[in-house]
């Protein structure tokens, strides 16, 4: 008795112990940047992994003078949120359409778009890119917004997920006299909502950390997000303003990561839907 | 008239003509869309992976096959091949047998799951640029996390340091990569591992068998189609990095974190050959294709015989 209730424990001191070892591995990163946003550049150089020795946010009011982060947050969120808005509304639409309106050629056009699925973004570079130039849309907020509306993706998740809601529901109010728009909005989207958040979710995080479309596309400072801001303040002045590198890489990782902290179950959810849909 | 109630009248009457024109009313922003930037890019990708231009002359000269064969011939595409393969090998096997770890350990009762699985999680909602950042001051040479451990171990840091040791650098960019990927893998083996019914390991466990047995027959076989699923989905997004090398190494030291994306990046937006850089999207789409393709008979097979 004595004896196998030791090894349990044993067994289960390993458990927590290579978990914890492993927890504070993948959390080092994030602790380190944190922790040096709080600290002189020089005392960055000389320690750069004790705690400070005074707290100073010399960091965080230098990035704010040399940087108009204000602006920076303010372009990412207009982005991020038009994206996102867009999206979901016209996932919700198609889906509701690929789902519950019976239409010819319905499997074909959508089948067609599946397959679309399976082709690299990097493909679509190039193209895309002539193609949006010769618009003149290139140094506007559209050049992103607009191309990024529709994703093949969300449209089939939420496809998938109006599948799994009844017929008979839609039946129900069709014989009560609603239309096609009624039961769209009253009927669908309350069911739907799981799903729409996992597309709002998966769109916003996506669009919020994207650097390489801002990079393409947004060739003036003042239309810059977060992330190009970040990219190019790394590349001004390497090594003097560390303090105010760890301020802004923590500024630009703090949204999210909050975000993520309160809809921890959404997220995880998320992101199990989209694989096991798969 | 505000743009949402012209929506609705017109959907409205949609209605009465029938389901068509209401399907039509609802799909057509994104099929317009769909159309105007899936669709017409990838045709004028095509187009363009037969010809030489350079993107600002107004002639483009029509080469035939001459850029994939240029890119076949190329000792720099090839390499960057090699680089990707052995990338996003490295990526997937580490990735996927870690967070399989992890899984099982987080599955076996414990306490705090949440708690554990909220921390492993973090790096996947983290934006690449930080990240990438981050690592790389981890690894500055002397003042780096990397160098001063080491130090404190009583080690020596390799020389040239890590991101400029042609050895080194590659490591650091996969090791980065599982850093990022690891959490999305363990949510989804978590799924999955619940849906194992517990009477399986508790006949086992009745039978004598040791937990390392009941891990190998039991949990390993009947997790498989999870661990197909998240190794094709990581080949698909290692072969197609470019955001963290971009950052980290911009595929140095001497091309052996060149990455293909990371090329037809440098091809196109930098060295302006359009109709090079095309080609090697079509390279690289037909490679995801083929090795997708190969996959899901494999799992659609794995499946059934379960």
């Amino acid at each position: 008795m004595i004896t196998s209730f030791r090894r349990i424990s044993a067994s289960l001191v390993l458990t927590y112990a290579a978990l914890t070892l492993g927890a504070i591995a993948v959390v080092y990163p994030f602790f380190f940047m944190v922790n040096n946003s709080f600290k002189t550049g020089r005392e960055i150089l000389h320690s750069p992994t004790a705690l400070p020795s005074t707290i100073t946010l010399i960091g965080y009011t230098g990035v704010f003078e040399e940087l108009d982060v204000l602006l920076l947050f303010k372009n990412s969120l207009i982005l991020a949120v038009s994206i996102t808005l867009l999206n979901t509304l016209l996932s919700a639409l198609a889906g509701y359409a690929f789902a519950k309106i019976p239409f010819p050629g319905r499997g074909r056009i959508f089948g067609f778009m599946l397959i679309t699925m399976m082709i690299p973004g990097v493909l679509f570079l190039i193209p895309s890119y002539v193609f949006i130039y010769n618009l003149g849309w290139v140094g506007h907020y559209h050049a992103l917004i607009i191309p990024s509306a529709v994703s093949v993706f969300n449209i089939f998740l939420v496809r998938q997920f109006m599948l799994g809601i009844p017929d008979e529901i839609v039946e129900a109010a069709r014989i009560d006299g609603a239309g096609d728009p009624t039961i769209f909005m009253r009927v669908i989207l309350p069911l739907a909502r799981p799903a729409l958040a996992t597309v709002a979710i998966l769109t916003f995080m996506g669009s919020w950390n994207d650097f390489f479309g801002p990079l393409l596309y947004l060739n003036q400072p003042e239309h810059w997000t977060l992330q190009l801001g970040l990219l190019q303040f790394r590349g001004t002045v390497p090594g003097e303003n560390a303090e105010q590198i760890w301020a802004l890489t923590t500024l630009i990782t703090l949204p999210i990561v909050v975000v993520y902290f309160f809809i921890q179950e959404q997220f995880v959810k998320a992101f199990a839907n989209v694989s096991l849909s798969k | 008239m505000t743009a949402i109630a012209r929506m609705r009248t017109g959907w409205s009457r949609a209605n009465r003509r029938g389901d068509l024109s209401a399907a039509a009313l609802a799909l057509a922003p994104a099929i317009v869309l769909f159309a105007l930037f899936n669709i017409y890019p990838l045709l004028y990708s095509g187009y363009l992976s037969v010809m030489e231009w350079d993107g600002f002359s107004p002639d483009k000269e029509y080469v035939g096959l001459g850029n994939y064969k240029a890119l076949y011939e190329s000792a720099m595409f090839r390499n960057a091949l090699t680089v990707t393969f052995t990338y996003t090998v490295g990526t997937t096997l580490l990735g996927v047998a870690f967070s399989l770890l992890v899984a099982v350990l987080l599955n076996s009762g414990i306490r705090g799951q949440n708690i554990y699985r909220l921390v492993y999680f973090l790096p996947v909602v983290t934006s690449t640029v930080a990240a990438a950042v981050v690592w790389r001051y981890l690894m500055n040479p002397g003042s780096g996390y990397a160098d001063v451990l080491l130090r404190d171990l009583g080690l020596t840091p390799p020389s040239p340091s890590w991101l400029r040791n042609p050895d080194w650098a590659l490591r650091i960019v996969i090791l980065v990569g599982v850093w990022k990927r690891l959490g999305f893998n363990i949510v989804i083996y978590l799924a999955g591992l619940q849906n194992i019914p517990k009477e399986y390991y508790e006949a086992a466990t009745v039978d004598g068998a040791g937990s390392w047995d009941r891990f190998r027959r039991i949990t390993v076989p009947l997790i498989a189609p999870i661990t197909l699923l998240l190794v094709i989905m990581s080949i698909i997004d290692s072969f197609l990095i470019f955001d963290v090398v971009y950052v980290m190494t911009d595929g140095g030291p001497v091309g052996t974190t060149e990455v293909v994306g990371l090329l037809l990046y440098r091809q196109a937006f930098r060295y302006f050959n359009l109709g090079t850089a095309s080609a090697m999207g079509w390279v690289i789409f037909a490679i995801v294709f083929a090795i997708t393709l190969i996959q899901w008979k494999f799992f659609g097979a794995r499946e059934a015989g379960l």
